[in-house]
């Protein structure tokens, strides 16, 4: 579905309509999407700065309009030749408990595993790529057909923090996440 | 498999370190054997100072070795990039320069014909951004790099 020069300019108006991640629709089931988007509101993985890494996802909701763009460079629009939805957030009731977070951010990833889509997350501290990948990596790695997961982590730190078995009290925290499903 | 804490064990594991690259690693650490831990789970580790003695090619070459036929997942902390690129993020590593955003481009760019699952964008403090809002941008760029490298 082609749209016009008029929807296409109010499409990038980052400050026009209603903020989802890059102005896909908002669908909780993600059964009907190619790929899905979701925010993980999560910061109590981390602690060893300002606490607010659980407000990124409302902030990238807030400018991602303006770059629902095209992808020159790989010649691909990626609206029109997927469907993408946004999932919205993964609910964390307990925000302030960091290991019943990374528990709700599995079941969460588990169920999403299970109606075999692709998935971006945006979150939140790094302690949430723990819980994404336990609920990926659910039923026995059903989604990769057993195949374990390959990681491109693109970081400045390793995350494979062994020297103490908590951070700041953080079991599965946004240090050790690298260590404790491999 | 690592225990954490007693009690956190997933059976068989998830991820095969073997086959992951760790990329950009930089910083002075608090312990000079900080990167052990990973090479003792058989992460591949390239630091930002050997990616850059070796260049982005030869890296790049490597990972596309590394992460073979694999379902591949990518998780992108900002903080690996330079502090003057993203500046709102969580644990700023000021005294090495980081990637560039051509630079972060080209790796994700780099597995667009492998089979990508997944990946996410962590580490975003959106209290310490600039009033442009420019490392929510950041993050929502690198966000648009992983859906496009799904879709290609």
């Amino acid at each position: 579905m082609t749209k016009s020069n008029d929807e296409l300019m109010m499409d990038t108006l980052y400050w026009w309509g209603i903020p989802t991640l890059f102005r896909c629709d908002h669908k909780l089931d993600p059964s009907e999407c190619d790929i899905a988007l979701v925010g993980v509101p999560h910061s109590t993985g981390n602690g060893t700065t300002e606490r607010d890494q659980h407000l990124g996802p409302r902030a990238v909701r807030h400018v991602s309009a303006g770059l629902r763009r095209v992808h020159f460079d790989m010649q691909i629009n990626p609206w029109e030749k997927k469907i993408i939805y946004d999932l919205g957030d993964v609910p964390l009731p307990e925000a302030n408990n960091n290991e019943q977070c990374i528990e709700d951010i599995t079941s969460f990833y588990k169920k999403i595993s299970e109606s075999k889509k692709s998935v971006v997350s945006i979150g939140g501290d790094h302690s949430i790529t723990g819980g994404i990948l336990q609920g990926l990596g659910s039923n026995n790695l059903s989604l990769t057909k057993g195949k374990k997961i390959s990681l491109l982590h693109i970081d400045a730190h390793t995350d494979t923090f062994s020297q103490l078995d908590h951070f700041l009290g953080a079991k599965k925290s946004a240090a050790h996440w690298g260590s404790y499903f491999s | 498999m690592l225990l954490i804490g007693g009690l956190t064990l997933v059976d068989d594991g998830i991820v095969d370190p073997r086959t992951s690259m760790q990329i950009g690693m930089r910083g002075n650490p608090r312990a000079l054997d900080w990167l052990q831990p990973s090479y003792d789970l058989g992460y591949n580790v390239v630091t930002m100072q050997e990616f850059q003695k070796r260049g982005i090619q030869d890296v790049i070459i490597k990972t596309l070795n590394k992460l073979g036929d694999n379902p591949i997942y990518i998780t992108f902390d900002l903080d690996s990039l330079d502090t003057s690129v993203a500046p709102a993020v969580s644990n700023l590593e000021p005294s090495f320069t980081g990637f560039t955003m051509e630079e972060a481009k080209a790796l994700i760019q780099s597995v667009k014909n492998k089979n990508v699952i997944g990946g996410d964008v962590v580490c975003l403090m959106p209290i310490k951004d600039s009033p442009n809002n420019i490392t929510s941008m950041v993050a929502a760029s690198i966000m648009f790099e992983i859906i496009s490298v799904i879709t290609y």
